[in-house]
């Protein structure tokens, strides 16, 4: 049964959506930490560096496309 | 009691991956004293000396207590306290909280190995590293 007014739920959903969003960059955050992390530790000769720089710069790629999503006011 | 030149430092995040992430960029400097907790309540249970914690690094955004809540209550035991907010949500620690402290600071997530290293060291001793 629909009960409140559509600025509640506009609200409500605005609200899902940031929490959405900063749970995403969270885990984002850790994702880019960690191959930050073994980037570092990694020797300049090691053959996993490529592979781990592709999924540092996807990760950095999703955060750039959250960044880009637009709320609602 | 502290050895000299040895920093305890309290870390609180609700997420697992953030824990073991500060857990990881820190624990190779022998100055660090690390405690994780998991939550508000459960840094104030693990620490009965809240004097002896040099600096608190703690989320914003937490079921429970949240960030500035466990930093007003620890401060009332240990006024020199240093704090690092870790947040995505910028907007809601300054709804919280007015303004920022001296001895406050806040590191926006996502944040780098890098990046943290050096606010826990502007913190601790007033410089980019320990």
């Amino acid at each position: 049964m629909f009960s409140g007014s559509t600025d509640d739920r506009e609200t409500n959903e605005l609200k899902t959506m940031t929490s959405w969003r900063h749970d995403m960059k969270n885990q984002l955050g850790i994702i880019l930490g960690f191959a930050d992390l073994l980037l570092q530790e990694l020797d300049s000769a090691d053959p996993h560096r490529a592979d781990l720089a592709e999924i540092r710069e996807a990760g950095a790629r999703a955060m750039e496309l959250l960044g880009d999503l637009k709320l609602p006011e | 009691m502290r050895a000299a030149g040895r920093f305890n430092v309290l870390c609180v995040d609700d997420e697992g991956g953030v824990r073991e992430l500060v857990r990881r960029c820190l624990v190779d400097d022998n100055r660090l004293l690390l405690t994780i907790a998991a939550s508000g309540e459960e840094a104030l249970a693990v620490t009965p000396d809240p004097d002896s914690v040099d600096l608190l690094i703690t989320d914003e955004v937490m079921p429970g207590i949240e960030g500035h809540e466990l930093a007003r209550r620890l401060r009332q035991a240990n006024p020199n306290l240093k704090v690092l907010y870790l947040t995505g949500h910028t907007d809601h620690l300054f709804d919280a909280k007015s303004q920022m402290w001296n001895s406050e600071a806040y590191l926006d997530k996502p944040f780098s190995p890098e990046g943290l290293r050096e606010a826990v060291a502007l913190l601790v001793v007033g410089r980019l590293s320990l």
